[in-house]
């Protein structure tokens, strides 16, 4: 396995922080009510800043590291011109480099709704780099509709559980967590069943077949889908066995959930390490 | 949860991509030609970057022959600008493909009128 740990390190904080920023600032449109009460609010807006700061730092990180890859004889600033001006990776890293200055600015704004939409663009990039590059439109739309979907739900979980919390510090708020809980997860089957569809149409146009476990692609890939399994095992046992408890032991639920959404995130975060390795390997090595 | 695990596991059978691969070489790897090549092509899987590509032609002395080279989509062509002498030549390429790996190989030719 040849990875880049630098790289694979810069992508995955990349990942991490636009996917909250994008999954967190989503999570109002769908989950909450205008009249939502104070304890129901969404992440706290000083995380977005520096949730932004982390992306362009990062993004910056990843692109000089790209660059140093490819630097031979000739020196970085030679070879980052031809990156950026002289391929057709430099587009892709105009609109991402553009896109993450926008949303440095706005989320000082103080209005995180605004977040959204640079946020779903920059996650689509992704379609238009990296493996995903090479296999034709068809590959690039499943492959920016699967991030998409993977940072619209892995995204959503901070400011759920944030939600949790409260509700466990003021049981008064139990009744309107329950509705924001039932709203999550319709939300998050039709992220799933998006994460997934793409995520095997995508198998299929890079590998043409199932992972082989025989070499290094396959296993780090088995990998991911097996922490993706586990995440839907979590959702699915918090859906039919927590939820539908709140109403008789809602205190018993509210301290499970608040551990299984902890846990599903901590998952997350290894499904967005895996793939931060993943996009840099050779599939046939 | 069933379900998904059937359908990853269902036998898919597409056309493997990503990660540039030589699929044609003119002349033809380990290959014995009669005239002398007026130049290298080379056909990939799937599209390159001109910028971050290239083939070093080196001659039966090991001596460099320096080529210039035009991509267009999966195609790298080479002109040689001189007649080659008879003799056992190696051509090293690399390319950076559409998907943002670099991927390097050689051969080699002969040229026995």
């Amino acid at each position: 396995m040849d990875v880049d740990g630098t790289l694979a390190f810069a992508r995955w904080v990349y990942f991490l922080s636009v996917m909250i920023l994008f999954g967190s600032a989503l999570f109002p449109f769908y989950a909450l009510d205008r009249t939502a009460a104070p304890a129901l609010a969404p992440l706290p807006r000083n995380i977005n800043p520096a949730l932004a700061l982390a992306a362009a730092i990062f993004a910056a990180i990843w692109l000089l590291c790209f660059t140093a890859g490819l630097s031979g004889r000739e020196g970085m600033v030679d070879t980052l011109r031809g990156v950026l001006m002289e391929s057709d990776f430099g587009t892709v890293w105009f609109v991402r480099l553009s896109l993450v200055l926008l949303l440095l600015v706005i989320s000082f704004s103080g209005r995180p709704e605004l977040i959204v939409g640079p946020a779903f663009l920059l996650l689509t990039c992704e379609g238009w780099q990296g493996h995903a590059a090479a296999l034709g439109l068809l590959g690039s739309l499943t492959q920016a509709l699967h991030v998409a979907s993977a940072g619209a739900w892995i995204g959503g979980l901070l400011p759920l559980g944030l939600l949790i919390a409260a509700a466990q510090r003021h049981p008064s708020e139990v009744a309107g967590v329950e509705t924001v809980l039932w709203r999550f997860s319709r939300f998050g089957m039709v992220a799933v069943a998006l994460i997934f569809l793409t995520g095997a149409m995508n198998t299929w146009l890079v590998l043409g077949s199932f992972p082989d476990p025989r070499n290094s692609y396959g296993r780090v890939l088995l990998f991911k889908i097996s922490l993706f399994v586990a995440m839907v095992g979590l959702a699915v046992y918090n859906r039919y066995a927590l939820v539908s408890r709140m109403k008789s032991e809602p205190a018993k639920s509210l301290g499970t959930l608040s551990r299984n959404v902890a846990l599903e995130q901590i998952i997350g975060f290894g499904v967005l390490m895996d793939v931060s390795a993943l996009g840099l390997m050779d599939p046939y090595a | 949860m069933i379900a998904t695990l059937a359908l990853w596991s269902v036998p898919l059978s597409g056309q493997a991509l990503a990660h540039a691969r030589l699929v044609e070489a003119t002349p033809e790897s380990n290959s014995t030609i009669a005239a002398p090549p007026t130049e290298i092509g080379l056909r990939f899987s799937e599209s390159i970057e001109a910028r971050f590509s290239g083939i070093d032609l080196s001659g039966p002395d090991g001596a460099k022959i320096t080529t210039e080279i035009a991509v267009r989509d999966k195609d790298m062509v080479a002109p040689v600008s001189r007649s080659l002498a008879p003799g056992v030549y190696q051509v090293d390429w690399h390319v950076l493909s559409a998907d943002g790996h670099k991927v390097k190989g050689n051969f080699k030719f002969e040229v026995r009128p």
